[in-house]
């Protein structure tokens, strides 16, 4: 099924939930939405399965405008993040419920119920209450209980969250495959940039009720549109410099305080051509300590990941974070020298935060 | 696992284990105990005395507050009530008002608004509920004499009027047709209670479950059905229970409007017979024993009641304690 | 010369404190508790302010008066002198209705007042009639302190419209008094107003619409009784029969509704009956008299329009062939723990004078108590009043008895049982008389 959404908004009052979105989402595609708490996530998910009527805009499941079309006849199944599930209710009845709605015959009922739970791995546990189950085993039941039905769309809100590291690492992997296999159309709202850049096909950045970006993930990393989208997809976040790109015969340099970095023309044309000071973005992994480097700092803070450590190193006022080996036991105080691969290097114009680089 | 299959417990393991039960029994009643003395002090105690009263010959005529020195008459007052030529009528009154009260305005209308008013704009529904509060705030002298206004006989009653203006017959409404009135009057007075816990009960039902409905292919009425309802069985015998109790003993409206007439006992209940046939003192000397026995049978009929209700909202489902988990 | 000094003082101080044990001493203590809605009824209780320099004189004591006037309900403001009463709280007067002897006399809250009545000449000229609702067991347990007649209202202006003449409509009491005019006289006349369109089918004649001490009239008026020689609880069948026949074939005939009984007082009742327009015969008492005027026809000129349209007669003879009324009489009593019952009495009598009574009676419409207040000009200028006074001459009044409130309620459990159709006469009597045998067992004797 594809979904199309144009210019959405959605207002409660004067609070602004979400705000002239536009998204087409390919049938069978899955579409992660992430953005910072209260961007307008779970209000896009609620509008289009038709909980909250859309204040302007249209939305398109296929040819049919679903605007006004209750929830009940969108054919849409959906994860909640606290799995509400009916704690009245058994699993079976709780997987059973939507076919229940739909008048499908007892017996149909029966054996649809049991293979979705057999799916999920939790044939066992059908004739307990929700109360009785456990975080990961509540997630399979939601999940069936969405899946049963044989929705056109599926929707998550946040469906990870409450689980544990490994648990969410499993299931996520499920999930992906699930989809894949059963071709459905999925929208998945995270805030967990991890889950978001490996499951997707394509991520929808979301900030303050409007979409910064709908691309597929690498693209996002790579080639981010706006500061805040090179901001906040990548963990560490992206380092952030004010600079000015100057150019003298054919060489580019970026300059800040004692800082100077030079480039090559692919990335140092159009900033030195933007005129004035720019924001120069670079993720963590793209400096390096080396021997001898283009900037020397000294260590403020060392945090060990385990498998690397994430070094903040100061340069006069400038910060950066980075990532180091372990192994080289890196300590706080001391002095080390960087190296900036400068290939990798974003350029942001710092009053509209559009990259100078990529044009929409 | 069979009893068999357990290693015989030396005897000071035995000692020790049942030191343990009882450690944690005391515990429980130590959490229990605030309860039990409210239950006592306000329940058990009353009944007792009631129940102590019932037996005695008690009245203004011969009245002692001194336990001792009441005289015993043992059953006499509950042969006098059985013995009553209308005490069937009037038993059988009561349940009538209260079953019908009860499911129609205290449950039925109560569960209405409380689904409707949390079902549109939040402030308006403040403001319905507001309205349905009114009657139980106000004074019952004060809002009989509002609905007797409204229903009294052309030309002073406001219905009336409206019949005359439109050319219809006038009634003298409330003679004509007394059980309507006794149970609307007292049904709009019961709706604030359980109007009040179904919507605070509705309103802490999670947004993400009521989603989940109709996400899952139902109406909004199939939700009330299959989650909302469900979902505050408790409050619901709760309301249930409490206001069969305060209908069983409500009786000042029904004096005020009909007295329990018109004729013979066509609206007397049980708790108004009480004050009739005892508990009044308009001519002198109440009978503080006989009103008594009435109050033990009022009791006895609530508590049955009650049990009822309990088997039938499957009360030891409700407070269930969770198995363990196996996994 | 200081030593000197504080010496007087402490002296002084000395003389001052024995002399305010002295007073102290002497001053009796004297709790009054009255019901009244005020301001006509306050007299209840502040006659006795008016008398006490008159009572100190002349008992040569000093006494501190506590007047506590109360407008509660009947019920709540009993059941507080029983139970404080059996606290030993009690006041040392309690005014309440004549019938509360039947209880509080058994149960021991008040004292019996036959040896001390005759120390007081201010108790001599009451009604004698009075005195007959104020004994139990043969003795008297309280001082009549007002008296209402509850009398026929006739609708002067209805009689007018039937064709009656001034003449025959201004002697109507006198004829009802004589026994020329009797119940079945006014019932026929009832009809024939119906008949000729006067009055609508229902409202040739109406009772009050709860129950009340009226309704023992009828039952008085057949020959009833409800006390023997004895005192002990008596129902007769035939007079209650009779009465139940009066009843239910009024409203057969169509004078009297059916729902008469449950119409409201203030809604219905007095409004249709007070305007004199509706209504023929009514059953009342005096005070609705002062009401109406106030309330329901104070528009058309109260009392002056009510002097034109109203007449106010004996209640017709029936069975017995005698015109009667009733009364219900307020009563002071003194408690049984009250360390001075004689200085109590003292103030009773004091206020017990047409001067005081006088003041009580006309503010709030009641009748006096007192043969000489009819002599008396204020009184004798009330037109009301003076009209009415002879019916104390024609009055019953309520038993005084533990087991009258379970008669009563029997009895009139018969009365809605005969108005409604459930029963006919004879049936209504049964109802009541199992009714009060069940609830009263050998304590009433069917005769
Ligand atoms: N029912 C509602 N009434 C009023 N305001 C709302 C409502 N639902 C959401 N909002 C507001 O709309 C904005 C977007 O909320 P939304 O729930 O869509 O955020 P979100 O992106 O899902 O956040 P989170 O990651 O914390 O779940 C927020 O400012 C929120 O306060
Ligand atoms: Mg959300």
């Amino acid at each position: 099924m594809e979904i199309r959404i144009d210019n959405l908004t959605k207002k409660f009052g004067d609070v602004v939930g979400v705000e002239d979105l536009t998204l087409h989402i390919d049938d069978g595609e899955f579409v992660a939405f992430l953005g910072p708490s209260g961007c307008g996530k779970t209000t896009t998910l609620l509008t289009l399965a038709g909980i909250y009527k859309p204040t302007d805009g249209l939305i398109r499941f296929g040819d049919r405008v679903v605007n006004t079309v209750q929830p009940k006849d969108r054919n849409i199944g959906m994860v909640f993040q606290s799995y509400a599930l009916y704690p009245h209710m058994t699993i079976f009845q709780n997987i059973a419920y939507p076919l229940k709605l739909k008048k499908v015959p007892k017996n149909v009922q029966n054996e649809q119920v049991r293979q979705v739970a057999n799916v999920m791995g939790i044939g066992e546990l059908l004739d307990r209450r929700p109360g009785q189950l456990s975080g990961g085993q509540q997630q399979r039941v939601a999940l069936g209980r969405a899946l049963v039905k044989e929705p056109d769309v599926l929707l998550f809100d946040e469906p990870l969250s409450n689980l544990d590291a490994r648990l969410r690492l499993t299931m996520r992997g499920e999930i992906k495959h699930l989809q894949k296999n059963l071709g459905i159309t999925s929208i998945y709202v995270t805030h967990d940039q991890v889950e978001a850049m490996t499951m997707a096909d394509r991520i929808a950045v979301m900030n303050r009720g409007h979409l910064q970006a709908f691309d597929a993930p690498d693209e996002l990393y790579d080639r981010p549109k706006t500061r805040f989208v090179a901001g906040f997809v990548g963990n560490p976040p992206m380092n952030f410099l004010d600079v000015e790109v100057s150019q003298s015969n054919g060489h580019f340099l970026a300059e800040a305080d004692s800082i100077q970095l030079p480039l090559g023309a692919d990335r140092g044309a159009p900033p030195a051509g933007h005129g004035g000071p720019v924001v120069m973005g670079i993720r963590p992994e793209d400096i390096q300590i080396v021997e001898k480097g283009d900037v020397t700092g000294e260590i403020f803070v060392v945090e060990p990941l385990g498998r690397e450590d994430l070094i903040d190193v100061r340069v006069g006022p400038h910060g950066f974070i980075l990532l180091a080996d372990t192994e080289k036991q890196h300590r706080a105080g001391e002095r080390v020298s960087l190296n900036f691969d400068m290939t990798q290097a974003q350029f942001f114009d710092p009053q509209t935060e559009r990259s100078l680089l990529w044009r929409q | 696992m069979t009893v068999s299959s357990d290693k015989p417990k030396s005897s000071a393991a035995l000692i020790q284990s049942r030191r343990n039960a009882l450690r944690s029994y005391l515990g429980a009643y130590g959490f229990m105990a605030p309860a039990g003395v409210l239950v006592i002090v306000f329940f058990l105690i009353p009944v007792a005395i009631v129940l102590y009263l019932s037996v005695t010959n008690l009245a203004s005529s011969n009245f002692t507050s001194d336990l001792a020195k009441m005289e015993f008459i043992g059953l006499k007052n509950y042969r006098t009530l059985f013995n009553d030529q209308f005490a069937r009528k009037i038993f059988f009154n009561t349940i009538f008002y209260v079953l019908v009260t009860l499911s129609l305005f205290n449950v039925s209308l109560a569960l209405i608004v409380s689904l409707l008013t949390t079902h549109i704009d939040r402030r308006a529904g403040f403001f319905f509920r507001a309205l349905w509060i009114l009657p139980r705030i106000t004074s019952p002298v004060v809002y009989i004499l509002i609905w007797k206004r409204m229903s009294a006989e052309a030309p002073f009653g406001i219905l009336n009027q409206f019949n005359e203006f439109l050319g219809y017959p006038t009634y003298n409404y409330v003679a004509t047709n007394p059980w309507v009135f006794v149970v609307v009057v007292n049904g709009f007075i019961g709706v604030s209670f359980g109007m009040i816990i179904f919507t605070s009960a509705i309103e802490s039902i999670p947004k993400d479950l009521l989603n989940a409905s109709l996400v899952d292919g139902s109406s909004r009425l199939q939700r009330i059905r299959y989650v909302i309802l469900p979902l505050i069985r408790w409050p619901l015998l709760f309301v249930v229970t409490y206001q069969t109790l305060s209908l069983l003993t409500s009786f000042v409206e029904i004096q005020l409007l009909t007295d329990g007439g018109p004729g013979l006992y066509r609206t007397e209940v049980w708790s108004l017979t009480a004050y009739h046939r005892a508990l009044s003192n308009y001519f002198g000397n109440a009978q503080w024993g006989y009103g008594s026995a009435f109050a033990v049978l009022l009791v006895m009929i609530g508590v049955v009641l009650a049990v009822i209700y309990m088997r039938v909202f499957r009360f030891d489902e409700l407070i269930a304690e969770p198995r363990v988990e196996a996994l | 010369m200081i030593r000197k000094l504080s010496l007087t003082m402490l002296f002084a101080l000395l003389l001052g404190l024995l002399a305010g044990f002295a007073v102290a001493q002497d001053a009796v203590s004297i709790t009054i508790r009255c019901i009244a809605s005020p301001p006509e009824e306050d007299w209840r209780c502040n006659n006795f302010a008016s008398v006490e320099a008159e009572v100190e004189a002349e008992l040569g004591i000093e006494i501190n008066l506590n007047l506590i006037q109360d407008n509660a309900s009947w019920g709540d403001y009993k059941n507080e002198f029983v139970l404080a009463s059996e606290a030993g709280e009690a006041p040392d007067i309690i005014l309440s209705g004549h019938e509360d002897i039947g209880a509080w006399a058994p149960a021991g809250f008040i004292i019996p007042l036959d040896d001390v009545i005759p120390m007081h000449s201010e108790f001599d000229d009451i009604v004698p009639s009075l005195w007959e609702s104020h004994g139990y067991a043969g003795q008297i347990w309280g001082i009549p302190q007002d008296a209402e007649a509850r009398p026929i209202f006739y609708s002067k202006l209805l009689l007018r419209d039937l064709g009656w003449s001034e003449e025959d409509i201004e002697s109507l009491p006198d004829r009802v008094a004589a026994g020329e005019f009797t119940f079945a006289d006014m019932l026929a006349t009832a009809e024939a107003a119906i008949d000729e369109g006067v009055v609508d089918s229902g409202n040739g004649w109406w009772h009050r619409p709860s129950n009340g001490p009226d309704f023992l009239y009828y039952y008085y008026g057949h020959g009833g009784e409800v006390l023997d020689m004895e005192g002990n609880l008596v129902v007769d069948r035939d007079a209650l029969v009779a009465t139940y026949e009066l009843l239910g074939g009024a409203v057969a005939s169509g004078v009297l509704r059916s729902d008469i009984i449950g119409l409201d007082w203030s809604e219905v009742w007095h409004p249709t009956v007070g305007q004199a327009e509706t209504v023929l015969f009514a059953a009342g008492g005096t005070w609705n008299w002062p009401n109406w005027a106030l309330n329901y026809v104070a528009d058309r000129g109260g009392d002056e329009y009510l002097f034109e349209n109203i007449g106010l007669t004996l209640i017709p003879a029936m069975g017995t062939g005698k015109a009667i009324t009733l009364t219900h009489p307020l009563t002071y009593m003194i408690s049984s723990g009250s360390p001075h019952p004689d200085v109590a009495l003292s103030l009773i009598a004091a206020i017990t004078t047409p001067e005081h009574n006088n003041k009580h009676a006309i503010d709030s419409f009641h009748l006096g108590i007192l043969n000489a207040q009819l002599e008396s000009e204020a009184y004798a200028n009330n037109r009301l009043l003076s009209s009415a006074h002879y019916m104390l001459d024609h009055t019953t009044s309520l038993p005084n008895h533990p087991g009258w409130n379970a008669w009563s309620g029997a009895y009139f459990l018969g009365i809605q049982a005969v108005e409604t159709g459930e029963a006919d006469a004879a049936g209504a009597a049964d109802i009541a008389i199992a009714q009060m045998q069940n609830e009263l067992g050998d304590g009433i004797t069917v005769r």
